[in-house]
């Protein structure tokens, strides 16, 4: 790896047009000599499959252009009302081919991303991340929040010119139940989903369910007309008609997607705000274009063959806010990154005692800056929520950051530990991943742990950790800015295969609550409860790095891009 | 000839039926699972297992290779697996850029291989001799990637003369899309140029020693007559061999470069796939390869026989 990013600096240096030709030739030797192939395969890796964003180690804060400092991300959000113009083809660099254009069918993020300009859901996001009626014009809950009534906004239609109705709402639904993990889960509350008529549907609970806008406002319960949902009732999408402000134009695979303005969506009144509000398309055609080498994307950005570049290597952030004409934006908040222990009875971490041991050893800071490089790239705190969310508590700190030895010799001594190597998988595809797994081992090792550290590529470490017996640790991130009941970790059978009887209590609580201040209670005792059962040891929230052309006007730096309420400035 | 051509076409089957089983059975023993890429991070072990199903991924090894084996005696190659269409289609509609790049890396082989070879072989032991060999064998020995990262920060990036990366059909123009296509074709060609020029340095050193030359220029024939009519001609058969093999390993080659350039060719799309671990496709794109090595071993033959008219096949 060593080699690779010596290269990668050399690179960094010419952008700056001071390259040194010492050091250049130094990083070609080293290129020439260890490990070129691996380099070459680990650069090539397959941030197409992409978990958490910030793939090869890219973080940061949402930001201005040249000013190379970070503002918080939600702040600069325009005023889609604005002056915006009409015209231009936005050329979008992603990381790589989508697994299919349904964010139903497949929870990859650049599916999401993509494929929520053309779908729109009955709610969306807020500034603060809480959900905010998009389709639905209004809803009420009723009967303790055992009903709910959404009413469709009237004149909504669809890319084929039809009307948004009823029956549509529950076709979508139906299929977003059978389809999405999410989706089956939050239908295993649902009695009965009934039309009331043609613009209202009238959910009936089992049991209280307030938190179903939040279910509501994600991309997978996405509204596409009943005659498409029905005809893909248990498999990705072959047709895209929704009702977003872009409409599907072709998909070449590895080319480009290519979505077009719908010049007949009719936005929200008033302006925008977060992901919500006030939608406009300006731009007649967005292409977005994989292009899966992160230093092809820096490339293409700098000679302006991409207007836009997300997930672009920090190493090159100097050199960026150097280019006069780029826009920079360190993205936060964004995702935590942590390590998650196998729980399950076939692995030696389902030792609460052990995992507690070797949480306490941890100290972050090392760890963060292995993976994120430096400080402005990342953030130190607790709870599985940002800042920014009505979700972030002090629940649990004290287990945080706690950087005690011995404390924790003793709590290994105690959980009759006896030398066994754990066995922890990891990967260079993401460059975050190795550098924070090395810090950690070195420091778990300081209290008598012994790491076996395999390395393995993506494909087969989400294979390995699938199997309860084959691995004892592995690191990920999870989006910071999410509802705590959906992260992924909270379901049983996903790796890590956490069970604990307190969290689904609380879990069940927060399903039927709508009190913002018993919200609050309840997910400072669920950050709690994650940290005394030593659920994962969380290190830190880690940002990425996007790159635009500054005439892309409008552009709102939040954790997930998109681009209505953008255009180009002549 | 024609008798010769089938009986060589016969006998690539096995060949080809090798390559397949093995392919099959390697990736197979690979750890990873497609489903799981294809389902994204929060999919649940429920939701992969269900489509493991559908897709017949949790069948038996052997039950598996029989099926894929049925379809490929009809000449089905199967589906792709993430991106949902025939894998023959899939290849398709990424062969042009391959093909492309392929021809244009080897002209660029050969332009740059076969006059710097004669060149040094008509002055050896001098300094063109000398020089040109040592800048091939640093061209040999310079990794494809490298040289294609290092192109792209000088032409594309610093001076800012072709665009760095990507493929525009020739529909799009035709500078639209050789602009895209000189820096990876340089690329891809440098290092087989620098091979070429060494061979057929060798070839033409023997040639020029032999008797037919000393008479020759012994009945007084000009120099350059000497070495086009008969030099060359009688050093070209161990060349086009080169040549030929240079345009299949070229199309393997192509599997780094486009990636490198951001091509969406075969080579992108075999990266793409074992990292995705779409099985169908892989093995598909293996044989597609291997076909192109088999039918590209019989034109060399066959061209032998235009070449040499010694050469005859019964």
């Amino acid at each position: 790896m060593r080699s690779h990013d010596e290269a990668q600096r050399a690179l960094m240096l010419a952008l700056q047009r001071r390259l040194d030709r010492r050091l250049l030739l130094r990083s070609s030797a080293a290129l020439l000599g260890g490990g070129a192939l691996a380099s070459l395969l680990a650069a090539c890796g397959g941030e197409t499959t992409e978990e958490g964003g910030g793939a090869s180690g890219t973080p940061a804060t949402s930001a201005s252009p040249a000013a190379g400092g970070a503002s918080p991300t939600a702040a600069a959000q325009p005023s889609p009302a604005t002056g915006g113009q009409k015209g231009g083809v936005l050329r979008v660099a992603i990381i790589g081919e989508p697994p299919a254009l349904d964010p139903t069918f497949t929870t990859a993020t650049i599916t999401s991303n993509i494929t929520w300009h053309m779908f729109e859901s009955l709610f969306t996001r807020d500034a603060s991340f809480s959900p905010k009626p998009m389709l639905a014009e209004s809803f009420e809950f009723q009967n303790d929040n055992k009903v709910l009534v959404i009413a469709l906004r009237p004149n909504i239609k669809f890319h084929d010119g039809r009307p948004v109705t009823a029956d549509d709402v529950i076709a979508s639904l139906t299929r977003y139940s059978q389809l999405s993990g999410r989706g089956k889960n939050f239908f295993t509350r649902v009695a009965n989903l009934d039309k009331v008529d043609d613009t209202t549907v009238r959910f009936e609970f089992n049991e209280p369910t307030g938190i179903a806008p939040v279910f509501l406002a994600q991309v997978d319960a996405m509204i596409i007309p009943k005659d498409l949902a029905e005809a893909y009732p248990d498999k990705e999408l072959g047709e895209y008609i929704g009702t977003g402000p872009f409409k599907f134009k072709e998909r070449l695979p590895d080319r480009h997607i290519s979505l077009v303005r719908n010049d007949d969506y009719v936005p929200l009144e008033g302006a925008a705000d977060g992901y919500g509000g006030a939608r406009v398309p300006y731009f007649d055609e967005i292409r977005f274009i994989p292009v899966p080498e992160q230093a092809v994307r820096g490339d293409g950005l700098v000679t302006d063959e991409f207007d836009f570049a997300e997930q672009l290597s920090l190493d090159n952030y100097d050199a960026f806010t150097a280019e006069p004409d780029l826009g920079l934006q360190v993205t936060l908040p964004y995702y935590f990154y942590g390590a998650h222990f196998n729980k399950s009875q076939e692995s030696i971490m389902s030792n609460l005692k052990l995992r507690q041991a070797l949480l306490a050893a941890v100290e972050m800071d090392p760890i963060a800056k292995a993976g994120f490089s430096r400080s402005e790239f990342y953030r130190l705190y607790s709870s599985m929520s940002a800042p920014e969310t009505p979700w972030h508590t002090e629940g649990g700190a004290e287990y945080y950051d706690q950087k005690n030895p011995e404390k924790a010799k003793q709590l290994l001594q105690e959980s009759g530990y006896d030398g066994r190597p754990i066995r922890w998988l990891s990967t260079k595809e993401y460059s975050y991943n190795y550098n924070m797994a090395l810090v950690l081992k070195q420091q778990l090792e300081a209290i008598g742990a012994v790491i076996d550290l395999q390395v393995m590529d993506w494909a087969t470490l989400v294979k390995t950790r699938s199997q309860r017996d084959a691995w004892d640790i592995f690191i990920t991130g999870h989006e910071s800015y999410q509802h705590p009941v959906l992260q992924p970790y909270m379901n049983e059978t996903w790796p890590g295969f956490w069970s604990n009887a307190r969290r689904d209590e609380l879990l069940q609580q927060l399903m039927g609550e709508t009190d913002e201040a018993k919200i609050k209670e309840l997910v400072t005792e669920l950050d709690k409860v994650w940290w005394e059962d030593a659920a994962m040891i969380k290190v830190c929230e880690g940002a990425t790095l996007r790159g635009y052309r500054t005439r892309l006007k409008g552009y709102a730096s939040l954790p997930d891009w998109f681009f209505w309420n953008c255009w180009f400035e002549e | 000839m024609t008798a010769y051509i089938l009986r060589r076409l016969i006998m690539a089957v096995p060949v080809m039926l090798i390559v397949a089983v093995t392919t099959f059975l390697l990736l197979h023993m690979t750890p990873g699972d497609p489903v799981a890429v294809l389902l994204g991070p929060d999919a649940t072990t429920e939701q992969i297992e269900q489509l493991r199903d559908q897709l017949g991924l949790n069948d038996p090894v052997h039950v598996q290779l029989a099926r894929w084996f049925t379809g490929l005696l009809r000449g089905d190659l199967g589906q792709s697996i993430f991106l949902n269409k025939p894998v023959t289609e899939a290849i398709l509609e990424r062969l042009a850029p391959t093909l492309e790049l392929s021809i244009l890396a080897s002209l660029v082989a050969i332009l740059i291989g076969v006059p710097t070879g004669i060149l040094a072989a008509i002055r050896q032991g001098r300094l063109l001799d000398f020089g040109s060999m040592l800048v091939a064998m640093v061209g040999i020995s310079m990794p494809t990637f490298w040289l294609g990262l290092n192109l792209i920060f000088i032409f594309a990036v610093s001076l800012r003369w072709l665009p760095p990366q990507g493929y525009q059909p020739f529909q799009d123009g035709l500078w639209e899309n050789l602009s895209r296509m000189i820096l990876p074709a340089v690329t891809l060609g440098a290092g087989q140029g620098a091979f070429l020029a060494r061979m057929t340095r060798s070839v033409m050193l023997d040639v020029l020693s032999e008797d037919f030359v000393r008479t020759a220029r012994a009945k007084g024939l000009s120099e350059p007559r000497v070495l086009l009519a008969h030099v060359l001609r009688n050093g070209l058969i161990p060349v086009v061999t080169v040549v030929g093999l240079t345009f299949a390993i070229l199309m393997g080659g192509a599997v780094v470069t486009e990636q490198v350039f951001n091509i969406p060719g075969v080579g992108r799309l075999l990266i793409q796939a074992v990292l995705r671990r779409d099985f169908p496709l892989v093995q598909g794109i293996v044989l597609l390869i291997a076909l192109v090595y088999v039918l590209i071993n019989l034109g060399i033959d066959i061209l032998y026989a235009f070449l040499d008219p010694r050469i005859r096949y019964a």
